[in-house]
């Protein structure tokens, strides 16, 4: 290389070359042309980052100096006489990492999730080439520590020291800008109602309001600092962000009963609206969108939605493998007909209809579904609703599979489902020049248009379609109706209050989908019964996630289930993983029972509380109408009215929509 | 370099006295233009061999006869044999390509465990490469061959990193440590104890006859023959282990082996014979003991616990090695110290108690408290190896290491970066050009009178800043591979030159020259939701190497003058570099903004469509961009 040459810059230039994203192939090779243009400033400066960068940086000094008195006094604790001395020292913990929050969860969070504030469960390790299991450790393992009956003192000072460890390691945070910290307090307020306000992260101590309002205090200081620039373009903006983060804070200050908290009035007043206005006042500001500043990226989470019950909330193609480029309505019209089209099974009897039927939000009314015509087997489990199934990381009840691309494959080969193959469907659907036509149209690019590859993207395109966010409740919580039954309005507030139902069920789909990306899904322990009509109480022995992947059969996923869906629960009975639960009421009884543990049934690692949720009458049947507002599949149940015909193997054309079973 | 930018920006941002200056949203776009013209890049891509899809020809295997199947995923290491035959160089033929597939699998054609496959390539004119039909020994024949390990040396774990030797022998290591047959059942269903010498060939000398339980018969070095797609031996007396990869020295006697575990062995075979490696003796790294290496006796029961045995002895412990390579121009190996977010308990309980905290690691561990804390470590290097062993050394980044082959020392070459403190920006849009994190796959490239080392990541997590919180959500892992040249002294990740990343939720792997003009590369697990083939595993080449020399000197003697706000190059169908830091936004032709990148040097346009853009900084100063 000539002398006196930047080593980095030339190679630069020569080896960035190759970036394969999305599937292309960008080889940078022709020659174009580079234009250079005079100088001027431009705009005007505004936002407050540099203030709010150092408040940030101050409040990680303070949680720093905080967590080292409170490591010190731990190792120093008498454990006769210092537990209760210990409290308000960790109290002052909890508020000063509650001020860091909205920042390092942004910034880092499977760094808060892993060292700070991850669920007081032990995990695998994704990233070990073997199976290594990690122990939980944080603020929420110390949480119930010190809320025990018994304090363990070795295990405290453990998970104090590692606590205090994992903070004082942490780096400060360097310059955080505008949008960064528009976005982070957006996605705050998302993670206060949906987890923080649910009593998610504190499984024993009763800190859930004080650490909402510290949370909200310090977002309202945040968002003060944007007050003068929004003045000067929009008044009546400026005075609504300004009110509504005071008037937050007041509201959170005068109800602090955990179990009486109006989050239903605190949503449709306080979060909501600031989750839309500061999102308006980024605009306003001329503050770039984090669609501008990510390159290649799709986000699941949309932040431009107003509303956390906003229907396109989340987006459901991120869920999905097809390429965006494959998606179309076109698609997902190929995968209805395939899914009500018995050809797929290998005695043209039964389709994805048979189990899954549009009147029943697509399950099929029975425990577990037949597994063939004539027989009185049925299948492992009970048929799942497939109406909103898309917002998941992992499918099946086990959560065996990745992908809902991936999901179809198991049903096809099971010998109790489809008992076929793909080179079987392959081959039949080939003889319906109709099925071909569409399948070209379909995937162009493709050598073989007909493949498993792309039945799976057809079948998925379809189920990935079937959505709904437009029941009577949805309505309400987007104030597009102010009418609501009181006793909706309850069941609401006690499903995400005192029946902890929301601290699993997460909002706004109240699956196992976790917010406040909506990336990943969770599994429960809760000692389902084989039977709960029997007097006496057996264990179901289907044990769940341990049989599902081979990379996850630990023992304390034995027993665990995904955690689907309470939307359209009115039309899916009978419930749970074996469908032996008959009624809401029961399933409401079982979780009120605090599940097998708390019936006395020995269930190890057990992720349900086994305490009684203590309900009244009037509370479960609340819980029953919030669940049953919850209800739509409109414009989602249309059946075929024929299905392709099939010109080179005419016998075929006497198959029934949907199958005959 | 990139120190020198940083604090240039954290001086020039203290001058404005307040944090950021917005884009207008919509602009004037009628400007005066000045033209460069700039030359073409010589590099190509050609896709190789797409797992899932390409058809392999598979040998009798459980009964089934002999036929095809479609290849297995997840390609891992690559090998590389070159031709010899004079007449058929002349021709073109390169020589047999071998890819690893790291995952085990059950598959009645292919065999369960893991998989190999194996094929040839000739070069065309135009560098373009293409699959060489064979028809083997065996009768097989096609373009792509899977190796036969259930009939030859029993099924094999996951098939990770491997030894490609100069002369054309390689063996493939196989990982994933396993320590129960009913650990293997998922994807290896025959699980009958293993008698070593029941196949063909006939097993290994001195074992034979020995019965072992099968998940014993797993994690070896497995010898291959890459022209006959079949598995030779398992390399019984280089001892079991997580094995990722290892060297052949150019004696031909000597090779080094690399576990990919926390911790992590590193030991050395030296064969009573050149080319004979049945008989020698094995070695385990000590870095404290007075001959740096101790020695292992060639007895089958300790050869299956080597870890357990080597700890007991004191084995320098690594955190997680994965690829080796020697450089030809210095003799000395380097290797690759992936690091672990976690070490918790893992240097200290067990046998761990008795192995050596690596003295490098120490260095490394001091080195971090002082960029945090602001101030040294303040205890001694005893005190801060305490640390590391009581799991207080977060290494999430990684590292190469340096081996001397002549003392058995070994320190670090180049570590991971950057770390974020409290002075730097939380800038996304620096992003992946400065991260280098979790090394994996390492070899070298001698092009011209250049030798470089290429590097490729292999991501352990997103956290710590290696990833910015804007690309946390979702498989949007980028793993990128980098050339270093080995003549600059004392290099950190800011001389490291990325010239290839994969699909989003890929690994990149097995990067390897296979002459001056072309390498393969492998971008392995990607992302489903990428495109096809980009959605499998594949095999990549990458020509036109030999190139690249002219080139510097055409595009140098064009190069625009630096002190204007200048980029380059041009055309920007990947990632445009600035001249200096800056905030800039990205307008289209009609003046409406549609990108702001703050504290960017470098640019990825790669996802705009083909047009003219126009790029300003906070001065205002425009830069006119046509993306082809």
């Amino acid at each position: 290389m000539p002398p006196g040459f930047c080593v980095n810059e030339i190679t630069c230039w020569l080896m960035n070359i190759l970036y394969i994203k999305h599937g292309f192939v960008f080889i940078m090779m022709a020659i174009s042309l580079l234009t250079i243009f005079g100088s001027g400033r431009y705009a005007e400066p505004v936002g407050p980052s540099i203030e709010v960068t150092t408040m940030i940086q101050n409040n990680f000094q303070e949680l720093k100096k905080v967590s080292a008195t409170f490591n010190e006094c731990c190792r120093n604790a008498k454990p006769e006489k210092d537990a209760r001395k210990l409290l308000p020292l960790y109290y002052q913990l909890r508020d000063a990492f509650k001020r860091t929050e909205f920042i390092w969860e942004y910034l880092d969070p499977t760094y808060v999730k892993e060292w700070i504030n991850g669920a007081p469960l032990p995990k695998l390790d994704k990233n070990a080439p073997s199976m290594l299991i990690v122990e939980p450790k944080g603020l929420q393992v110390l949480d119930e520590l010190l809320f025990s009956d018994s304090i363990d003192w070795m295990h405290l000072k453990e998970i104090t020291a590692k606590l205090n460890e994992a903070i004082q390691l942490y780096p400060l945070p360097g310059k955080v800008n505008d949008r960064q910290i528009i976005d982070a307090s957006r996605m705050e307020l998302i993670r206060l109602f949906t987890l923080g306000l649910t009593g998610f992260d504190v499984p024993a101590s009763d800190r859930s309001l004080q650490d909402a309002t510290v949370v909200w205090k310090e977002l309202e200081k945040t968002i003060i600092l944007y007050y003068k620039p929004v003045l000067v373009k929009d008044k009546k903006l400026a005075e609504s962000i300004r009110k509504k983060s005071e008037m937050g804070t007041t509201y959170l200050l005068k109800h602090h009963q955990f179990d009486e908290f109006d989050r239903l009035t605190f949503l449709r007043s306080y979060v909501n609206p600031l989750f839309n206005e500061l999102r308006i006042m980024q605009e306003l500001l001329g503050i770039e969108s984090i669609y501008e500043t990510v390159s290649n990226t799709r986000f699941t989470f949309n932040y431009r939605a107003g509303n956390l019950f906003d229907n396109t909330i989340l987006d459901a193609s991120t869920y999905l493998q097809i390429p965006d480029a494959i998606l179309s309505a076109k698609l997902t019209e190929l995968g209805r007909l395939l899914f009500y089209d018995p050809v797929l099974s290998i005695n043209n009897d039964k389709s994805c209809a048979s189990c899954h039927q549009p009147g029943k939000a697509f399950t099929d009314g029975l425990p577990k579904s037949k597994a063939s015509s004539g027989t009185d087997e049925t299948v492992d489990r009970n048929a799942p609703t497939l109406i909103n199934c898309v917002y998941s990381e992992r499918f099946f009840y086990d959560l065996r599979a990745d992908a809902l691309e991936d999901q179809i494959e198991h049903v096809v080969i099971s010998e109790k489902e489809f008992n076929t193959t793909f080179f079987e469907i392959t081959s039949r659907l080939a003889k319906s020049d109709e099925y071909k036509n569409r399948f070209e149209t379909c995937f162009p690019m493709y050598p073989q248009p007909i493949s498993k590859q792309t039945i799976a993207f057809a079948m998925a395109a379809y189920v990935g379609s079937l959505n709904s966010f437009n029941s009577t409740f949805d309505r309400y919580a987007r104030n597009e109706t102010n009418n609501l039954p009181e006793q909706v309005k309850l069941g609401f507030n006690i499903f995400m209050g005192k029946a902890a139902c929301g601290t699993c069920h997460f909002a706004p789909v109240f699956n196992g989908t976790v917010p406040p990306y909506y990336t990943e899904s969770e599994s429960e322990v809760l000692g389902v019964l084989e039977n709960p009509y029997r007097k006496e109480l057996v264990l179901d022995k289907d044990e769940g996630r341990i049989k599902g992947k081979l990379k996850e059969s630990v023992d304390f996923y034995r027993y665990s289930f995904k955690t689907p869906t309470v939307r359209n629960t009115a039309l899916t009975a009978p419930y749970m993983h074996n469908g032996a639960y008959r009624t809401l009421d029961d399933v409401i009884n079982f979780y009120n029972n605090g599940g097998g543990a708390g019936m006395g049934l020995h269930v190890p690692h057990q992720t349900l509380s086994p305490d009684s949720l203590n309900l009244t009458v009037r509370e479960k049947s609340a819980l029953v109408a919030f669940m049953v507002s919850l209800t739509d599949t409109v414009g989602l149940t249309a059946v075929p009215t024929a299905l392709p015909l099939f010109n080179h193997e005419p016998k075929l054309n006497k198959r029934a929509v949907g199958g005959t079973y | 370099m990139k120190k020198i930018l940083l604090s240039t920006f954290a001086l020039s941002s203290m001058i404005v006295g307040n944090a950021q200056i917005p884009f207008p949203v919509n602009i004037d776009t009628s400007w005066s233009v000045k033209t460069v013209w700039m030359p073409k890049s010589p590099l190509k891509y050609q896709t190789i061999f797409v797992g899932g899809t390409d058809t392999v020809q598979t040998t009798a295997t459980y009964g089934n006869p002999a036929g095809s199947t479609v290849a297995k995923q997840w390609h891992d290491f690559i090998g590389f044999t070159k031709e010899t035959d004079q007449a058929k160089i002349a021709a073109g033929d390169l020589g047999w390509v071998t890819v690893n597939h790291e995952m085990i699998e059950k598959n009645d054609k292919v065999g369960d465990g893991g998989g190999m496959t194996v094929f040839k390539l000739r070069r065309l004119k135009g560098n373009v490469l293409e699959l060489v039909p064979q028809t083997l020994i065996d009768g097989r024949s096609g373009k792509f061959f899977n190796v036969d390990f259930v009939n030859t040396v029993g099924e094999t774990g996951m098939n990770c990193g491997g030894i490609s030797a100069d002369n054309g022998r390689i063996w493939t290591a196989e990982e994933w440590m396993q320590s129960s047959n009913a650990s293997i059942n998922g994807g290896v269903r025959d699980t009958a104890d293993f008698t070593i010498g029941t196949t063909t060939p006939a097993g290994f000398p001195g074992f034979n006859g020995r019965t072992i339980k099968k998940f014993q018969n797993l994690n070896w070095m497995v010898e291959i023959d890459p022209k006959q797609g079949k598995a030779i031996r398992k390399q019984y007396n280089w001892g079991r282990g997580g094995w990722e990869g290892g060297v052949l020295m150019n004696d031909n006697k000597t090779v080094y082996l690399f576990e990919d575990g926390t911790p992590g062995m590193l030991v050395k075979f030296v064969a009573n014979t050149a080319g004979d490696f049945t008989t020698g003796q094995l070695y385990v790294h000590n870095a404290s003991a007075p001959s740096k290496w101790v020695t292992i006796e060639n007895n089958l029961d300790t050869l299956i616990n080597l870890r357990s045995v080597a700890l007991r002895r004191g084995a320098t412990m690594y955190t997680r090695l994965e690829w080796g390579a020697v450089n030809n121009t210095n003799g000395k190996i380097y290797i690759t110290e992936t690091g672990n977010d976690n070490p918790g308990t893992a240097f200290k309980n067990g046998n761990s108690a008795f192995g050596t905290i690596a003295p490098h690691l120490v260095v490394a561990y001091k080195n971090r408290y002082q960029a945090v804390n602001g101030t040294a470590f303040p205890g001694t290097d005893a005190a801060a190896a305490d640390s590391v062993r009581n799991g207080a050394f977060r290494d999430y980044y990684g590292r190469v290491l340096e081996l001397d082959p002549a003392t058995g020392e070994v320190k670090t070459y180049i570590e991971g970066g950057p770390l974020h403190t409290g002075t730097t920006s939380q800038s996304v849009s620096s992003y992946p050009s400065i991260h280098f994190s979790n090394p994996d796959g390492l070899n070298f490239a001698y092009i011209g009178n250049k030798t470089y080392m290429v590097i490729q990541e292999d991501l352990n997590g997103r956290n710590w800043n290696r990833m910015p919180a804007e690309y946390q959500s979702g498989s949007q892992t980028v793993c990128e591979s980098f050339l270093l040249d080995m003549s600059i002294p004392n290099p950190t990740f800011s001389n490291l030159v990325r010239f290839t990343a994969c699909p989003p939720g890929a690994e990149i792997t097995g990067g390897i020259f296979l002459d001056t003009k072309t390498m393969l590369i492998n971008s392995q697990h990607p992302d489903g939701n990428n495109t096809f083939p980009y959605n499998n595993s594949l095999t990549y080449a990458i020509s036109g190497w030999d190139g690249i020399a002219t080139s510097i000197a055409e595009y140098m003697s064009k190069k625009q003058g630096a002190n204007s706000f200048s980029a380059y190059p041009n055309p920007v169908a990947t990632e445009l570099t600035l001249n200096r830091l800056s905030d800039v936004a990205i307008y289209d032709m009609t003046g409406k903004r549609i990108k702001v990148l703050r504290d960017v040097i470098k640019i990825d346009m790669s996802d705009l469509k083909s047009g003219t853009y126009l790029i300003m900084n906070t001065e205002g100063e425009k830069i006119k961009v046509v993306v082809e």
